[in-house]
C-alpha cells in the first residue's frame, strides 16, 4: 500500500533523508527505529504533508497514487493518519466538534454520508471505552491542558474514530508510563486488520513488546540501514545503535 | 459654521431643564465650546482622526422604527428581558414590570431633580479636550435613564439595555445611562448597541455605573452599530469597597468607533475582570482606550483584550493601568493578543502600567500574530480543508475570549452573532 523509493528530503537547507526506501503492504505493522536525529520524525511529517519539508528526489506511492502531490487534508481523506509526537493544543476548538468535523470531511470526500450527532456520539463512546478516556476530555478544547499521556491517548482515540488505512505513529510511546503504554498499544492492536497498514516510529523497543511488528527497520543517517523481523528490535535493545555504527565502519574499512 | 459650532448649537437646542441643573448644563456647553474637538496632536487621540465627521449634520431628523423592526430587535436576544430601549438616543421606553428594588427614571427627570450623589458626579465634570465629547453629552443629552438598585437587590436574570441605532438616521444622537447599585446589590446587564437597519451620523453615548460596597455587576456590551455610523462612547465604572465588576465588550460595528472605558477601584477589596474582543471586517476603525485606576490597597484587576483585523480595518487598543500612591497590595494583570489577517489591516496595541505604590503584583504583555501554522497543519492532517481550518481557528480565537462567567443565555446569542460574522462551515454542520 505504501511504496517509498529513494526518498531525499531537505529541511531548512539540510539533507535529512538521503535515499530512503521502504515498502509497507496492507495488513502489516512496520517499526522504524533509530538514533535521535536519524530522520524518523521527518519521515512521518513528509508522509503527512507538513510544509517546510522539501522533497529533493524520490517518490512515495500510496494505494497507487502519488502521495507527495496531495494536500495534507487530501492525504487524510485518502486514509493517511499521523499520530503526532507533539500533539498541538488548540484553545477554543472543542475536541468533539473538531473530531466530528474531521470525520465528516473525510466521509464526504469519500462519497459516504456524513454522520449526524447521534451516530457520531455512538461511535465515539465505543472507542472511548477501549482507550479508558473519560467523557470529560471530549468537552475540553483540543489537547488544551491535557497531560502528556492524555495527549497521546487522544491521538490514538482520534485514530480509532477516523479508522485510517495507513497509520503513522510518531514516537507515540515517548512520555508514557507503563499503564498508558499498555492502553495505547491495545488501542492500536484492536485496529490491526488485513486492510490496514502501520508505520510505528519509536526510539525504544519496549513499545514493540506490546505492538508486535511484522518488520523492523533501522533508520540511520537518512536511510534504512538494516531490516529484519521483530528479533532485530531485541538485538538493538541489547547491543544499542553503537553496534550498527561499528558494523558500518567495518564495512567501510 | 464649524463642526464644533454645529454640535454646540445642537446641544443648545435641547429641551430646557428646570432647577439647578440648568446652569450646570449651560457651563458644560460653554466648556465644550472652549475646548473644541480633539485634534491629531491631542494626547490619547493620535490614533483616531475625526476628519470623517466634518460633513455631519447634527440636526437631521429622527424617526421611529416600524413595529416589525422593534419586534425583531426584541427577539434578537432570546430569553433576555429588555429593561429599557432607545432608538438613536430618543424615545425611552422602560419595561413595564420592573424587578423588585429596581427603579428607572428618564434622564430628563433625573436632571430636573437629581439625587445628591448624581449631582456631585455631574459637578465633577471631566478633563480637557480629550474629554470634550463627554462635556457635549452632559450639555445636550436629555434622553437616557437613571437606574437605581436598592441595597441588597439581587436581579438574577440578565437585563438588556437596547440602545439601537440606524433607521436611516444621519444626525447626532446623544444619550446617557447612569446606574447606581446600592450596597450588596447585584445585576447583570447586556448593553446592546444594535443596528436597526442602515444609518449614519454620530452617536455620542455616556454610560456610568456606581457600585457601592459589596455590589456586583456583570456587564456585556455588544457594539454592532450600523456600518456607516460613527460612535463615540464613554463607559465609566466606579467601585466601592469589596465591589466587583466583570466586563466584556464585543466590537464589530461602526465605521469609526472610539470607546473610552474607565474603571476606578476606589476602595479596598474592589476587583474587576475586564475583557474585550474586536472583530473587524471590511472597512472600519475601532479604538478602545482603557483607563484603569487602582486607588486603594488590596484591589485586583485582570484585563484581557483581543483584536482580529481583516480587510481594510484598524484596531487600536490603549490599555493604561495606574496604581496610585498608597494602593499597596494591588494585583493588576493586563494582556492583549491580536490576530492580523490581512496585509491591508493594522493593529496597534499599547499596554501601559504606571505604578506609584509598593508591594504590587503587576504585569502586562502584547502579541500580534497570524494563525498558528502548527494548529493549521494539525487540523488539515485530520482531513479538514485548509479554508475550513482557517475559519475554525479564527472563530476559536474569538470564541475563547467569551468568558466562562457570562450567563449561558447571553453566551448563546454572543456566539451566534460571532458565527454570523465569521462564518465557519464546520461549526454549522
Amino acid at each position: 500500500m505504501l511504496k517509498i523509493n529513494d526518498l531525499h528530503v531537505r529541511v531548512a537547507g539540510k539533507d535529512i533523508l538521503k535515499g530512503l526506501s521502504l515498502h509497507v503492504a496492507a495488513g502489516e505493522v512496520h517499526a522504524i527505529m533509530g538514533p535521535n536525529g536519524a530522520g524518523k520524525s521527518t519521515l512521518g511529517n513528509v508522509l503527512a504533508g507538513r510544509e517546510g519539508y522539501e522533497v529533493v528526489s524520490g517518490s512515495v506511492e500510496y494505494l497507487g497514487q502519488d502521495l507527495l502531490t496531495l494536500s495534507p487534508e487530501a492525504r487524510a481523506c485518502a486514509g493517511v493518519f499521523l499520530a503526532f509526537q507533539y500533539p498541538v493544543e488548540i484553545p477554543g476548538v472543542n475536541n468533539t466538534y473538531f473530531l466530528k468535523a474531521a470525520l465528516n470531511a473525510q466521509r464526504k470526500a469519500r462519497g459516504e454520508p456524513e454522520l449526524d450527532s447521534i451516530q457520531f456520539l455512538k461511535r465515539v463512546r465505543e472507542k472511548l471505552k477501549v482507550l479508558h478516556i473519560s467523557d470529560e476530555l471530549l468537552h475540553r478544547a483540543v489537547n488544551e491542558g491535557f497531560s502528556g499521556g492524555e495527549k497521546k491517548r487522544n491521538e490514538i482515540f482520534q485514530m480509532a474514530v477516523l479508522e485510517p488505512r495507513l497509520a503513522i505513529l510518531d514516537e507515540t510511546d515517548s512520555g508514557l508510563d507503563i499503564d498508558a503504554l499498555r492502553v495505547v498499544s491495545e488501542g492500536v492492536n484492536r485496529l490491526r486488520s488485513p486492510e490496514r497498514g502501520f508505520l510505528v516510529i519509536t526510539h525504544y523497543q519496549r513499545l514493540l513488546d506490546h505492538i508486535v511488528p511484522d518488520r523492523v527497520h533501522v533508520l540511520a543517517e537518512g536511510r534504512i540501514v538494516e531490516s529484519g523481523d521483530k528479533d532485530l528490535a531485541l538485538k538493538l535493545e541489547q547491543q544499542g545503535y553503537e553496534w550498527l555504527q561499528q558494523r558500518k565502519l567495518g564495512a567501510a574499512a | 459654521m464649524s463642526l464644533v459650532d454645529r454640535l454646540a448649537q445642537h446641544a443648545a437646542s435641547a429641551a430646557p431643564v428646570p432647577g439647578a441643573a440648568a446652569a450646570l448644563l449651560q457651563s458644560s456647553l460653554q466648556r465644550f465650546r472652549e475646548l473644541g474637538l480633539p485634534q491629531a496632536r491631542t494626547d490619547g487621540w493620535r490614533q483616531t482622526s475625526l476628519r470623517s465627521l466634518e460633513k455631519l449634520t447634527p440636526d437631521a431628523a429622527t424617526e421611529d422604527a416600524s413595529a416589525a423592526e422593534w419586534v425583531r430587535a426584541d427577539a434578537s436576544w432570546p430569553g433576555i428581558r429588555t429593561l429599557l430601549r432607545l432608538l438613536n438616543g430618543r424615545g425611552l421606553r422602560a419595561a413595564e414590570h420592573l424587578p423588585e428594588g429596581v427603579q428607572v427614571r428618564s434622564w430628563q427627570d433625573a436632571l430636573a431633580d437629581p439625587p445628591e450623589w448624581l449631582w456631585q458626579s455631574l459637578q465633577r465634570g471631566y478633563g480637557g479636550v480629550a474629554d470634550s465629547f463627554a462635556w457635549l453629552n452632559t450639555a445636550g443629552a436629555r434622553d437616557g435613564a437613571l437606574i437605581e438598585l436598592a441595597a441588597g437587590t439581587v436581579v438574577a436574570d440578565p437585563m438588556r439595555l437596547l440602545l439601537a441605532h440606524g433607521a436611516g438616521f444621519a444626525g447626532l444622537a446623544q444619550a446617557r445611562v447612569v446606574l447606581r447599585l446600592q450596597a450588596g446589590a447585584s445585576l447583570c446587564v447586556v448593553e446592546d448597541l444594535a443596528a436597526m437597519g442602515e444609518g449614519g451620523g454620530l452617536a455620542n453615548l455616556v454610560i456610568e455605573a456606581h457600585l457601592e460596597p459589596g455590589a456586583r455587576l456583570d456587564w456585556v456590551r455588544v457594539q454592532a452599530t450600523p456600518d456607516a455610523q460613527s460612535l463615540i462612547a464613554r463607559s465609566r465604572f466606579e467601585l466601592g469597597e469589596g465591589a466587583s465588576l466583570r466586563y466584556f465588550t464585543a466590537d464589530w460595528g461602526a465605521a469609526l468607533a472610539r470607546h473610552d472605558l474607565e474603571v476606578v477601584l476606589n476602595a479596598p477589596g474592589a476587583a474587576c475582570e475586564l475583557s474585550g474582543l474586536s472583530v473587524l471586517l471590511g472597512r472600519r476603525h475601532v479604538e478602545t482606550r482603557l483607563a484603569l485606576q487602582h486607588r486603594a490597597p488590596d484591589t485586583r484587576s485582570a484585563t484581557q483584550w483581543r483584536s482580529l483585523a481583516d480587510g481594510r480595518t484598524r484596531a487600536v487598543f490603549g490599555g493604561l493601568i495606574q496604581v496610585e500612591a498608597g494602593a499597596d497590595g494591588t494585583d493588576a494583570q493586563l494582556k492583549t493578543t491580536n490576530l492580523l489577517l490581512s496585509p491591508h489591516a493594522e493593529i496597534d496595541a499599547q499596554p501601559e502600567l504606571v505604578i506609584h505604590a509598593d508591594e504590587v503584583a503587576c504585569s502586562h504583555g502584547a502579541t500580534v500574530g497570524q494563525l498558528d501554522e502548527r494548529a493549521l497543519f494539525y487540523l488539515r492532517s485530520r482531513g479538514i480543508a485548509e479554508a475550513d481550518a482557517r475559519q475554525l481557528l479564527t472563530f476559536a480565537f474569538c470564541q475563547a475570549q467569551i468568558g466562562a462567567w457570562i450567563a449561558p443565555l447571553v453566551r448563546e446569542t454572543l456566539e451566534r452573532e460571532l458565527l454570523a460574522r465569521l462564518p465557519t462551515r464546520v461549526m454549522e454542520g
